[in-house]
């Protein structure tokens, strides 16, 4: 069954589509989940949201732009919707000394695989993880991010500047290399 | 971007994460809408639409129907007319149909816009190829001058029947009537307001045994206007008036002590023969608003005035020393007279020498107190007849000055002088009363209005300085007379 069929399926609220659905693009989706929720157990919450978001407005999804995009978005507004915006303030103080630090990161640490990168950039305070996700792997600018987060660019400029400074530390301690 | 970002976004982007993929399932397929379910919505929306359809369908019939029934009546008016050429009351004799009935239209029956009689002159609704259409017609019962009561409301033209006493038709048989027909377009929404008040309605005001020249005046625009206006509740949201009234009344003052100690002469001085009268006059602010709800404030300025009458032998007083007391005193002299055996004596004219006995002494004289005040007055009015209505007021006046003159006695028979001094034995603020009436108003024509009542007001703070020991409160209580003009 092709993405397309599935899609047509889903609209017109055939169950076998739907399943489809479910069984095929989760696994992708539950990744954008845990990368913005809190935990395992958040994130599967923001998943079965999703999902069911999903169905009730896949007639309205336009096939002009990529499905698993359009699905990407609705997990990260579902995840962003419980998101706490006063970690912000509290994530600046105690923090400050990362800011000084150069933001550039090293790209001696390529080999490390999907599963531990996820387990790294789930350690970062709450406020870095989610513009570091949206800046860095959704590929949003700041503007965007600001949209979406309720927040000024500027902070979100700050945000991820002491989020890739706060990463780095986080290797180093890691100890794997010497920087 | 660095490459160690990018090799995180290439690594995270589309990598899987282990799922339950069938608990997923389990847990999200009764939330997922199904296609029974759209089905089921489409098939709703479906007969809604047909349903609002059918309604409207049916509004649109119900409506032109009105208005086909409307121009039935009219014409049928007039062919009703064309039959009975008869002598009217209004001293026509009408010869013909269209010749009666357009005499009476256009020379008998006043035109109005909304509430006012404009003109004779005005086109006749009836007359014109605007009658011929879809018009709504309502009775508007407001309109229905005073003897006419047995139309009731009815809310369309349809229930109109050639025996009821709203058809013009009902000329010739000297049973007449009163009606007014409220026409309203409903096919010509778009138009302006002005628009709309220029749409005359049919006033076809007659009367029932009615001399023919009372029937002129009534039929006349300022009679017309005048009888419109004349209601005690006729206005629209809400009128103000301005006026003044008059209060007279008696008193009663309340008298008890500061302290124990003067009991016995709080008691001495409730018992002491007085008459206490109250003239009040008041410039009045009414606001009347159309649910019955009035305000009045303005200025009222209040005397009482308190002619008392003691007898007082000088040791039964406590407190009281011989020698040692200002009955015996010249500041006295003006006002204390008489002797024990003259009980009639008073001091009138009578500067006599003050008693130096135990002797009972007997004495008259007045003591005036003034008091200016604003009113704060809510209250409502019900309208039991065309021009009267009832009306209950309650509030406060709130006292700016008071003033006394006269004097008081105290125990130990020194007198205080009322006016205020150095002792101030009298308050000059006694804060605020309360006020409660009861008035009927007579709306006598459209712009003036008569009113008399009853009140009561209550003075709860005491007129009497810290220098005196004994309170004493008033109440007056009264009828009152007054009248009001509308101003807008």
């Amino acid at each position: 069954m092709t993405e397309h069929e599935i899609i047509l399926g889903c609209q017109k609220g055939v169950a076998t589509c739907q399943r489809e659905l479910v069984e095929r693009y989760s696994p992708m989706l539950m990744t954008v989940c845990r990368r913005y929720a809190r935990d395992h157990e958040s994130a599967k919450d923001v998943l079965q949201d999703s999902m069911i978001k999903i169905f009730r407005h896949i007639h309205k999804y336009k096939p002009t732009g990529s499905f698993q995009a359009w699905m990407r978005r609705i997990c990260i507004n579902t995840a962003l919707q419980s998101f706490d915006k006063s970690c912000f303030k509290r994530e600046i103080s105690g923090l400050d000394e990362l800011i000084a630090q150069p933001s550039s990161m090293p790209d001696v640490y390529s080999y490390l695989g999907a599963e531990e990168l996820m387990v790294i950039i789930d350690q970062l305070p709450e406020g870095f993880k989610q513009v570091f996700n949206l800046s860095v792997i959704e590929g949003l600018n700041h503007r965007e991010i600001s949209q979406l987060l309720g927040i000024t660019e500027s902070t979100s400029r700050s945000q991820l500047v002491r989020a890739r400074n706060y990463l780095k530390k986080m290797l180093v301690k890691r100890d794997r290399i010497r920087v | 971007m660095s490459n160690f970002e990018e090799h995180i976004r290439r690594k995270l982007g589309h990598y899987p994460s282990e799922v339950d993929t069938n608990a997923l399932w389990e847990s999200i397929k009764e939330d997922i809408p199904k296609e029974e379910d759209k089905k089921k919505r489409v098939i709703f929306f479906f007969w809604l639409f047909g349903l609002g359809l059918f309604g409207g369908m049916a509004s649109w019939w119900l409506y032109q129907n009105n208005g086909t029934q409307l121009a039935n009546q009219v014409h049928t008016d007039k062919e009703y007319s064309q039959d009975n050429p008869q002598e009217t009351n209004l001293g026509h004799h009408v010869s013909g149909a269209d010749e009666a009935l357009e005499s009476f239209l256009e020379n008998e029956i006043p035109f109005s816009n909304k509430n006012k009689l404009v003109s004779h002159t005005e086109t006749s609704l009836l007359n014109t190829e605007s009658a011929k259409g879809n018009w709504n017609v309502n009775f508007n019962k407001d309109h229905f001058l005073p003897h006419s009561t047995t139309l009731g409301h009815i809310p369309t033209i349809t229930s109109i029947k050639s025996s009821e006493p709203i058809l013009v038709s009902s000329i010739p048989t000297k049973k007449v009537a009163l009606a007014s027909l409220e026409v309203v377009s409903t096919e010509k929404k778009e138009e302006t307001e002005e628009d709309m008040d220029a749409i005359p309605y049919l006033l076809a005001v007659l009367a029932e045994e009615k001399e023919i020249d009372d029937l002129e005046n009534e039929l006349s625009p300022d009679a017309f206007e005048e009888e419109a206006n004349i209601k005690v509740d006729n206005h629209k949201k809400l009128k103000l008036q301005a006026g003044f009234h008059v209060t007279y009344g008696a008193s009663n003052s309340i008298i008890y002590a500061k302290s124990d100690t003067y009991d016995d002469y709080a008691e001495l001085r409730r018992n002491t023969e007085r008459a206490i009268s109250t003239v009040e006059l008041g410039v009045d602010f009414n606001i009347l608003f159309k649910n019955g709800l009035t305000m009045r404030t303005g200025l009222t300025h209040t005397r009482i005035k308190e002619k008392m009458k003691y007898t007082i032998t000088p040791n039964s007083i406590p407190g009281y020393h011989q020698g040692n007391n200002d009955l015996e005193g010249k500041e006295t002299s003006s006002a204390w007279s008489g002797s024990s055996n003259d009980p009639n004596t008073n001091s009138s004219g009578n500067n006599g020498s003050p008693q130096t006995s135990n002797n009972p002494i007997k004495f008259n004289h007045d003591n005036l107190y003034t008091m200016t005040d604003i009113p704060l007055v809510m209250g409502y009015q019900q309208a039991i007849g065309k021009r009267v209505g009832i009306q209950f007021e309650a509030g406060t006046y709130i006292n700016l000055y008071s003033s006394a003159s006269g004097f008081i006695v105290h125990p130990n028979t020194k007198i205080y002088k009322l006016d205020l001094g150095e002792i101030r034995s009298h308050k000059n603020n006694i804060l605020l009363s309360t006020y409660t009436g009861l008035n009927l108003n007579y709306q006598a024509s459209s712009k003036l209005a008569l009113r008399v009542g009853a009140h009561y007001r209550f003075t709860p703070f005491s007129i009497t300085g810290k220098n005196y020991s004994l309170n004493q409160k008033y109440a007056t209580y009264g009828l009152h007379a007054g009248m009001a003009f509308t101003i807008k």
